[in-house]
């Protein structure tokens, strides 16, 4: 579904290795996560797979399009809620909706259910026909998940999304995950919470300092990590207390 | 699709009925905008009749399509000016390539709606200026293909100043930096446009009055007799303009037909190659500009971590907030 190769990113000139030589696989079926402290190079990487960076070195692969030499179709497979959740502040959120619907091509009579089973699933029905700009930081968040899950993505792709969720926006979004999963979709996500990647997901790839020191499902990583030390170490930093 | 979203993204239309329903005060921002229209009409009546002055002197010379290559060879300067400032915020300010780009969206359909928003933009500006010139000659000159060319002269009119400005911004966007330093430019581009503002006025002002009553047509008759072809004249400082010019001058003959083509493949030749060079210089330069490290000044905690006297504080990030706040989000 999502297959990374030998990935690499410097900023400034080769100077700040952010992301390298990563690998990992996403399956189809499979909630991935993407778990490392601030700074590790979560983002860095993800804005790679969607497009938004050239990687120095490596491929991406999203249900097998390259995304680099295909990338009109390879963006037609996954959608991408980014952890700052810049959206158009001065359209409506019905507007922003719309847009999103007719950038992916959503025919009109799917568009309304799915636009109505999402508003009421995240309680977003009242705000909807406010400027986005008058939305708080989770509303703006919500908005963008929903935009985003209008044509109904083979890959689910998310920096950091339980960030400024509410309890139950953020359950309901896991749930949402965890469907999506069982459908065969697959969702790809970045957290610096050792609890939530446990919780949620069937495997786990662990970064820091922009290399991948560990990969597995929890139990493979408490069990047989190579560098014992440095990942408790990780693991401590992710704890939250 | 993308261009209509874009456009509201921009303008803010939604935002302004919200703003006007929810909260009464808010009602200030169009009343004002309301004003500065009003204010500007007795400036615009004195515009239209000095240009039918013109028109009626030309007439006497036998040069009166030297009205169209004046007026439209000074709408397209205009569309220069203000193009730079669109461009430079369409393209550069409001940063929406973060949100487009991972969207299946051709980056030529991007740089395209953004340049179409930008054209639409310009016909607020260069219709008033262009619709007297439109009527005032229509009784001699007018007719089903003199309405067709005129309309879609001035249509196309905006494309190749506002692809020359684009391609300028984006020049010098390539070598510049302007990352924090967006408030200062646009506190730049409304002192600008309030001069330009202020010299029409003053130009329109001291032509009209400094005509003595009585005399205009000799006036400008010594203003425009001894040059041979005016409509040349003008048109060598921007050709596209005299092709219009005499397409529509000449609308029901072949060369005029022919003139007026010519001048509609250039434009639209621009509009298609703004689009390219956009994608090289613009989308291209995105990519580049994130390879760029930021610079991360260490914090110095003897000298950062500074104290100051409560009053003081105020008044400084008072300061601050004046001096990076947007002054002109309505206009730039
Ligand atoms: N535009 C940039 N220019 C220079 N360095 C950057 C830039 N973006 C991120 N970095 C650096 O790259 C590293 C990884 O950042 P990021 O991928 O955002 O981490 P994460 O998302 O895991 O918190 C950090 O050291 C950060 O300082
Ligand atoms: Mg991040």
């Amino acid at each position: 579904m999502l297959k990374i190769k030998g990935l690499s990113k410097s900023y400034g000139s080769g100077k700040i290795k952010a992301v390298d030589n990563i690998e990992f696989e996403v399956k189809p079926g499979e909630i991935f996560g993407f778990l490392g402290p601030n700074g590790a190079g979560k983002t860095t990487t993800i804005k790679m797979i969607v497009g938004l960076l050239r990687p120095d070195q490596g491929e991406v692969y999203i249900n097998g399009i390259n995304n680099q030499t295909n990338p009109m179709d390879a963006k037609r497979q996954f959608s991408y809620v980014p952890d700052n959740h810049e959206v158009f502040e001065k359209l409506k959120g019905i507007e922003y909706l719309n847009f999103m619907g007719d950038v992916y091509g959503v025919e009109k009579d799917k568009r309304k259910e799915e636009i109505e089973k999402y508003l009421k699933l995240f309680e977003m029905e009242k705000a909807v026909n406010d400027p986005i700009s008058s939305y708080s930081h989770g509303m703006k968040q919500k908005i963008v998940l929903i935009g985003s899950l209008l044509h109904d993505p083979m890959v689910f792709i998310l920096d950091e999304p339980m960030v400024g969720l509410d309890p139950k926006s953020s359950y309901n979004l896991k749930e949402l995950m965890k469907q999506r999963c069982a459908e065969g979709k697959s969702v790809f996500f970045s957290t610096h919470v050792l609890e939530v990647a446990e919780k949620l997901c069937d495997r786990i790839a662990i970064i820091n300092k922009g290399k991948i020191i560990a990969q597995g499902t929890m139990e493979q990583l408490k069990g047989d990590a190579k560098d014992k030390e440095s990942l408790e170490k990780i693991f401590l930093e992710l704890t939250e207390l | 699709m993308l261009t209509k979203t874009l456009l509201n993204a921009n303008f803010g239309f939604s935002k302004m009925v919200h703003d006007v329903k929810t909260d009464t005060k808010k009602i200030l921002m169009p009343l004002l905008i309301i004003l500065v229209f009003a204010s500007l009409v007795p400036v615009y009546i004195m515009y239209t009749r000095l240009l039918k002055t013109v028109y009626l002197q030309l007439f006497v010379l036998g040069q009166e399509g030297a009205l169209f290559a004046m007026t439209f060879s000074g709408a397209a300067i205009v569309v220069l000016f203000f193009g730079l400032i669109y461009a430079m915020s369409t393209f550069y300010f409001s940063k929406d390539l973060d949100k487009l780009l991972f969207l299946p969206l051709k980056e030529e359909s991007i740089v395209a709606s953004k340049f179409i928003n930008m054209v639409i933009y310009e016909y607020m500006i260069i219709v008033p200026i262009l619709a007297p010139v439109f009527f005032i000659p229509f009784e001699e000159m007018g007719g089903i293909l003199y309405s067709v060319f005129f309309i879609f002269g001035v249509l196309l009119l905006p494309v190749i100043p506002l692809s020359i400005g684009t391609i300028l911004v984006m020049l010098v966007m390539k070598f510049i930096n302007i990352e924090g330093k967006k408030d200062i430019l646009r506190t730049i581009s409304l002192f600008l446009f309030l001069i330009v503002l202020i010299v029409f006025q003053l130009l329109v002002n001291k032509a009209a009055t400094s005509i003595p009553p009585g005399s205009e047509g000799e006036y400008i008759e010594a203003l425009l007799r001894n040059q041979n072809s005016l409509v040349n004249i003008v048109g060598r400082t921007y050709p596209p303009a005299i092709w219009l010019s005499k397409g529509l001058f000449a609308s029901n003959s072949l060369i005029g037909i022919f003139s007026f083509f010519s001048y509609a493949a250039v434009s639209i030749a621009f509009g298609i190659g703004v689009v390219f060079v956009g994608k090289k210089l613009y989308v291209q330069g995105y990519f580049n500009k994130s390879d760029s490290a930021k610079k991360q000044v260490a914090l110095e905690y003897d000298k950062d971590v500074v104290s100051s006297s409560p009053w003081k504080a105020i008044f400084l990030n008072d300061m601050k907030m004046v001096m990076r706040t947007p002054i002109t989000c309505s206009i730039a």
